[in-house]
């Protein structure tokens, strides 16, 4: 799963810190998120959206196929 | 009297007015176990010829893990620092069921090449069940850091 939750981030000057304090999560975790290690839970994604005020689907988007 | 909610490294209790200390608690509590235990262990003599010497091994290795899981039960997450409100959202979580079920296979598989390996030996006779036992629980140990480790590498 792609996401622009680093752009949507940034946009904000928020550091990784406080988006994690925000959602209630670890640093670490925030930084496996940008980089598309980690795929948070739904209650996680959903918390996601309601501290950046977008919806979901504007956050994160599934991997383009392999063109076959 | 009003709530401490200031986060400290040790963090406070769950309960009581004032919210004391955690460690403050769980010190006491895990040296009088220790101590009872290694007293309880000379007397009976579990701790050979220096009963004394004995029991005051046996208190000081006790008392180490009783103050950490007395300290467990009784602390409240919210108070310490650094630490995240939802854990098991968060990534660590995942590293902790991942590890956890490789290092759930890896004794398993452990365990039946050894038990293997045993039958085709002669003349392996008896082995003490505690070593046996002694040894999966390093394997279980060992594992699960490693897996964990790597995984946290990875992210």
């Amino acid at each position: 799963m792609r996401n622009i939750i680093a752009d949507t981030r940034r946009s904000r000057e928020w550091s990784q810190q406080r988006l994690a304090d925000e959602l209630g999560v670890s640093r670490q975790t925030i930084i496996s998120i940008e980089r598309g290690k980690f795929d948070p839970s739904l209650p996680l994604a959903f918390r996601l959206s309601a501290v950046f005020e977008r919806p979901i689907e504007e956050l994160f988007f599934p991997e383009a196929p392999d063109p076959a | 009297m009003s709530e401490n909610t200031e986060r400290t490294k040790w963090g406070r209790t769950k309960f009581g007015s004032g919210r004391r200390p955690a460690m403050a608690i769980a010190l006491p509590c895990g040296l009088l176990v220790g101590i009872a235990m290694g007293v309880v262990g000379a007397m009976s003599g579990l701790t050979g010829p220096t009963p004394w010497l004995g029991a005051a091994v046996f208190a000081l290795c006790l008392a180490v893990p009783v103050v950490l899981l007395v300290w467990a039960i009784i602390v409240d997450r919210s108070t310490l620092q650094g630490a995240a409100k939802d854990p098991e959202e968060s990534i660590e979580s995942r590293w902790y069921t991942q590890a956890a079920a490789g290092a759930q296979t890896d004794v398993i598989l452990a365990a039946s090449l050894g038990a293997f390996v045993l039958t085709l030996m002669p003349g392996s006779g008896q082995i003490d069940a505690r070593l046996v036992l002694l040894g999966v629980i390093a394997a279980s140990f060992l594992s699960f850091s490693l897996r964990y480790q790597l995984l946290r590498r990875k992210a």
